[in-house]
C-alpha cells in the first residue's frame, strides 16, 4: 500500500499560563495509507484534534516531519503550502459555525472551486455544484438558501459537499457526526462511506465515539495524553484489544 | 439500501413553502426611519417647494412674527426661518453623513488590520486610537478648525479624527469573535488567500455592526458640526447651518424664541431619530445572531 | 397503583406562546414516575423532551407555557399537589428541596466566582435546611465524598475552573443531592463528558438512587445511556410519546417503527454492516398540522389509515404502550 501522509516524531506543545507548557502531541509517528479510513480515537484532551491540524499544517509542529505523498510539508511557508491545501479538506464538528452565515449554499460550495479556478466559466461551476448537491443528497432548491435555514444534518451535508468539491486526496472529519442526532448521524455516516467508495478518498476520521469508529474505520489509532497507545485494524482492535487503555475505553461504552 | 433517498412523501411535505416570511420591521425601526426620510426629502425639495430664498435678505420684513406668510417668522435680516431650517438641515446632514462614512471606513480598516495582522498591527492601531480618544474631541476639533480655518474639509477631518478610534475598537473586537468561527478555519484549509478571507467572510459578517455604528455615530457628527458652527468656528455665514442659526438668533432668545427653538428643535429631532434608529437596528441584528 | 407514583404527568401540553399564534411543542403526554425507579425520556433534539422536564419544576423559558394537563406530585409531606397550578414561589416553597435538577453543561451551571463547596452550602442555607454554618459545611463535605470526589475537604475550597468536566458534573450532582430530593431530573447529564467519565457518572447516579430511595427522570438522546441506567423508557417523537415500555422489553421488542429505526441506526462495536439502517427524510416542521400519524411520512410500514387518523397510545403487552395503527393489528 502507498502512503499518503507520513508523520515522524511530531511534537506540539501549547503555553498555558506564564511558564507552564502543555504537551498536546508527544512524539507521534503515524502513516495514513491511500484509500483507507484511519480513525483517531481518544478522550477530550488526548490531542487527536491537534494531531489532525498538525497533519493538515493548519498549525505548525514544534518538532518532527510530515510528508504528503513523499514531499516534505512541515517546513513550507503558508504560501508554499497553498497547492497542498487543495489535496486535503476538512469537515468540522459544529455545523453551525463551520458555514459562513452570510453566504448562500451556492457560494459556500463554489468557494473552493473558485479559489482553485477549477472551471473557467460560471456555468461549469454551477453544473459541478449541482452534481455535488446530488452526491450529498440535497435538493436543488437548496442553492439560494442560507445555512440557518437548514437542520444540523443538512448543514453537515453542505460542509461535505464543500470539502469534496475539488476532489481532494484526503478528507479529514473532525468529530463530524458527534453533534448530530442518531438518525441523522447514521445518514451522514452512510453518506461518508458511500462517497469514500465512489471517490477513492482517503479519510482521517476523528471521533470519541468508539461505536461510530467501529462502523467506518479500516484502521484505528487510540490516543491518550498526546501519545498513540495502540494502532490496529478495526476488527482486530475491537475484538482483541491489546493495550489496557483500549480495553478500558471499550468497557466504558454504555449499553454494550 | 435504506439510506436516505428523498422519497415521494417528503416532496409532498415540502410543497408548503418553508420560508415565506418577509422580514416585517417593527415600529421601533420604521418610525425613526420614516421621520429621517421625510426630513431628507424636505431638505432636498426645499428649493423647489419654498417660495423664499434662504440667503436673500429682505429688510422690510425683519423679525416678522410666525404667521401664514412665514410659518416660523423671519430672522433679523428678514429671511424666512422655516426655509432656512431646511437649508441648514441639508448642510448638517451632509456634514454628518460624509465624515461618519469616512470614520466608519477608516475604523473598519484599522479594526480588521488590528485583529487580523498580528500583534504589531494590533499594538499600533490600539495605540493610535487611544491617543485620539485621550484628547477631548471638541478641543481637538477646535485646534484643527483654528489652524485650517472653518472650511467644509476641516469639519470633515476633525469629525473623522474624533470618531474613528472608538469605531476601530469595536470593529476589532467583533472581528476577533468572527475569527473564532470554524468557517474561517474552513476557508483557510480550502486554501483561500488571506485577502479573500477578509473580503468574503469578515466584511460581510461585519456589515450589521457597521450599519449600527454608522447610524449611532451620525448624531454625534450632527452635534459636533452644530456645536462648532454655534461657536463660530464651523460653517461660516452666509452659508446656512442649524448651529449657526442658533448662534445668530441667540440674542433674541427671549423676544423671538421661535428663531432659536426652530433650528434647535430640528437638531434634536435629527439626533433623536438617528439614535432611536441605531438602537432599534442593533437590537434587531442582535436577535438575528 | 397511583399511590406508588411519585410524579404523574396527565395529558400535559406545553406550547410556545407568540403574539399571534401558539405552537404546541409537547402535545398531551402522560408520564409516570414510580417511587424509587429511574425513568428515561428519549428522543431526537426538538422532540420536546427537555421542555417536558422543565415544565415539571417550572423552569420553562419565558416564551413557553404549560397550556394543559396536570403535573401530580405525591409525597407524604405535601400530599397530592398539582404542580402546574402552583405559582413559582409556592412551587419553590413546596418542593424546592424535593425536586433537584442536573444539566448537561457543568461549566455554565456553576458560578465561576464562587468556591464549589460554598455553592453547595448555599443550597442548604437558602432552603433553610441547615442554618448552622459548621454543620452545613460538614454535610457538604460528606456529600462530596459520596459523589466520589477524592479529598473532599480540600476540594470544598476549589474554584470551578480548577475542576475537570467529570468533577464538575459530580459537584452538580452533589449540589442536587444535598437536600435529599425525592426526584432527580437529569437533562442529558453525560452528553458533554468522555465515555470513561460517562460510565462513572452513570453508575454514580444509579447508586445514589438505590441508596437514597430516590427516583430519577433521565432525559437523553443516547440509547446506550437508557439501557444502562433506566428501568422504564418513554420514546418521544414530535411532542408526543410514541412508545413506552420497561427497558428490556423496549430493546428486545420495539414495536413502533420510529423506535425500531432509532435503535437500528446506532452503530455497535462488534457488528459491521455495510451501511447503517436509517429513517428516511428529516423530522418534519412542528408548525405544520397533519391529521394523520406524525411519523407516517417517514414510515416504511404505513397503511392507508395512517394518513387520515392519529393513532392512540395503546397497551400491547405488560406495561408496553405503542402509538401505531400497525401494532394494533389494523
Amino acid at each position: 500500500m502507498q502512503t499518503l501522509i507520513s508523520a515522524r516524531n511530531i511534537k506540539k506543545s501549547f503555553r498555558i499560563g506564564r511558564k507552564k507548557r502543555f504537551l498536546a502531541v508527544n512524539d507521534v509517528s503515524l502513516d495514513i495509507f491511500k484509500g483507507e479510513t484511519l480513525a483517531l480515537v481518544g478522550e477530550s484532551g488526548s490531542g487527536k484534534s491537534t494531531l489532525a491540524k498538525l497533519l493538515m499544517r493548519l498549525i505548525k509542529a514544534d518538532e518532527g516531519s510530515i510528508a504528503f505523498e513523499g514531499q516534505e510539508i512541515e517546513e513550507l511557508s503558508e504560501k508554499e503550502m497553498l497547492p497542498f491545501r487543495r489535496e486535503m479538506q476538512l469537515v468540522f464538528q459544529d455545523p453551525a459555525s463551520s458555514l459562513d452565515p452570510r453566504m448562500n449554499v451556492r457560494d459556500i460550495i463554489a468557494e473552493p472551486l473558485e479559489t482553485w479556478k477549477v472551471y473557467d466559466s460560471r456555468e461549469k461551476t454551477d453544473e459541478r455544484i449541482m452534481e455535488l448537491l446530488d452526491m450529498v443528497e440535497l435538493k436543488e432548491d437548496s442553492l439560494k438558501r442560507y445555512p440557518r435555514q437548514f437542520s444540523g444534518g443538512q448543514r453537515q451535508r453542505i460542509s461535505i459537499a464543500r470539502a469534496i468539491a475539488v476532489n481532494p486526496k484526503l478528507l479529514v472529519c473532525d468529530e463530524s457526526v458527534s453533534a448530530l442526532d442518531v438518525c441523522v448521524q447514521a445518514q451522514i455516516l452512510n453518506l461518508l462511506k458511500k462517497l469514500k467508495q465512489e471517490m477513492d478518498l482517503t479519510c482521517l476520521f476523528i471521533s470519541h465515539d468508539l461505536s461510530v469508529v467501529s462502523f467506518i474505520a479500516d484502521r484505528v489509532c487510540v490516543m491518550k495524553d498526546g501519545e498513540i497507545c495502540e494502532t490496529a485494524p478495526g476488527e482486530k482492535l475491537f475484538k482483541s484489544p491489546e493495550h489496557e487503555y483500549t480495553r478500558y475505553l471499550l468497557s466504558s461504552i454504555p449499553g454494550q | 439500501m435504506s439510506s436516505s433517498s428523498p422519497s415521494n412523501k417528503e416532496t409532498v411535505m415540502r410543497k408548503v413553502p418553508l420560508f415565506s416570511r418577509m422580514p416585517i420591521l417593527p415600529p421601533s425601526v420604521t418610525v425613526p426611519a420614516s421621520i429621517i426620510l421625510l426630513i431628507i426629502l424636505l431638505a432636498l425639495l426645499v428649493p423647489i417647494v419654498s417660495p423664499y430664498d434662504a440667503l436673500r435678505q429682505n429688510l422690510t420684513e425683519r423679525l416678522s412674527a410666525p404667521g401664514t406668510a412665514h410659518i416660523l417668522g423671519t430672522d433679523a435680516l428678514g429671511r424666512d426661518c422655516f426655509t432656512r431650517i431646511f437649508y441648514g438641515t441639508r448642510i448638517s446632514l451632509f456634514v454628518a453623513l460624509i465624515p461618519t462614512a469616512f470614520a466608519v471606513l477608516i475604523g473598519m480598516a484599522a479594526g480588521i488590520a488590528a485583529a487580523f495582522f498580528g500583534k504589531a498591527a494590533d499594538a499600533l492601531v490600539t495605540w493610535l486610537s487611544d491617543v485620539t480618544l485621550a484628547f477631548p474631541g471638541m478641543l481637538l476639533a477646535m485646534v484643527i478648525m483654528y489652524s485650517f480655518g472653518g472650511s467644509f474639509s476641516s469639519i470633515v477631518i476633525s469629525i473623522v479624527i474624533m470618531e474613528w478610534g472608538s469605531i476601530a475598537r469595536i470593529v476589532r473586537s467583533v472581528t476577533l469573535s468572527i475569527l473564532e468561527n470554524e468557517y474561517i478555519l474552513a476557508a483557510r484549509s480550502i486554501g483561500v488567500k488571506r485577502f479573500n478571507i477578509i473580503i468574503r467572510h469578515i466584511i460581510p459578517n461585519l456589515i450589521p455592526t457597521l450599519i449600527v455604528l454608522f447610524t449611532l455615530n451620525i448624531p454625534a457628527s450632527i452635534l459636533s458640526e452644530s456645536s462648532l458652527s454655534f461657536l463660530g468656528i464651523g460653517i461660516q455665514p452666509p452659508e446656512v447651518s442649524l448651529g449657526l442659526m442658533v448662534n445668530e438668533s441667540r440674542t433674541l432668545l427671549f423676544n423671538k424664541p421661535h428663531l432659536v427653538l426652530g433650528p434647535a428643535g430640528m437638531i434634536m429631532l435629527l439626533v433623536l431619530s438617528f439614535n432611536f434608529l441605531g438602537d432599534a437596528l442593533r437590537d434587531r441584528f442582535d436577535q438575528e445572531v | 397503583m397511583s399511590e406508588d407514583l411519585l410524579l404523574e404527568l396527565r395529558d400535559l401540553s406545553v406550547s410556545i406562546v407568540g403574539k399571534k399564534e401558539t405552537l404546541p411543542i409537547v402535545k398531551g403526554i402522560d408520564l409516570h414516575i414510580p417511587r424509587g425507579s429511574i425513568v428515561g425520556l428519549v428522543g431526537e433534539s426538538g422532540c420536546g423532551k427537555s421542555m417536558t422536564a422543565k415544565s415539571i419544576n417550572n423552569i420553562l423559558p419565558p416564551f413557553a407555557r404549560v397550556t394543559g394537563g396536570s403535573i401530580i406530585w405525591r409525597t407524604e409531606a405535601s400530599g397530592e399537589v398539582d404542580l402546574a397550578l402552583l405559582k413559582e414561589k409556592e412551587m419553590r416553597k413546596k418542593c424546592g428541596t424535593e425536586i433537584a435538577m442536573v444539566f448537561q453543561e457543568p461549566m455554565t451551571s456553576l458560578n465561576p466566582l464562587m468556591q464549589v463547596g460554598e455553592q453547595i452550602k448555599e443550597v442548604l442555607t437558602i432552603h433553610g435546611v441547615e442554618r448552622d454554618n459548621k454543620k452545613a459545611k460538614d454535610r457538604v463535605i460528606e456529600m462530596l465524598s459520596k459523589v466520589g470526589i477524592a479529598e473532599p475537604a480540600l476540594r470544598y475550597n476549589a474554584w470551578p475552573h480548577e475542576l475537570s468536566g467529570g468533577m464538575r458534573q459530580r459537584v452538580m450532582i452533589a449540589m442536587a443531592m444535598i437536600c435529599q430530593p425525592k426526584l432527580l431530573i437529569a437533562d442529558e447529564p453525560t452528553t458533554a463528558l468522555d465515555v470513561t467519565i460517562e460510565a462513572q457518572i452513570l453508575s454514580l447516579i444509579k447508586e445514589l438512587c438505590r441508596n437514597n430511595s430516590m427516583s430519577a427522570l433521565v432525559i437523553t438522546h443516547n440509547m446506550g445511556v437508557v439501557s444502562t441506567l433506566c428501568d422504564y423508557v418513554y420514546v418521544m417523537y414530535l411532542g408526543s410519546v410514541v412508545e413506552s415500555a420497561p427497558v428490556k422489553e423496549l430493546f428486545n421488542n420495539p414495536c413502533h417503527p420510529y423506535t425500531r429505526g432509532l435503535l437500528s441506526s446506532i452503530p455497535h462495536v462488534g457488528d459491521n454492516p455495510e451501511f447503517l439502517h436509517t429513517i428516511p427524510g428529516n423530522v418534519p416542521d412542528m408548525k405544520k398540522h397533519f391529521k394523520g400519524c406524525d411519523f407516517c411520512l417517514r414510515c416504511s410500514d404505513d397503511i392507508k389509515q395512517c394518513f387520515f387518523e392519529k393513532p392512540a397510545l395503546t397497551e400491547t403487552g405488560a406495561g408496553h404502550f405503542v402509538r401505531c395503527h400497525r401494532s394494533l393489528g389494523a
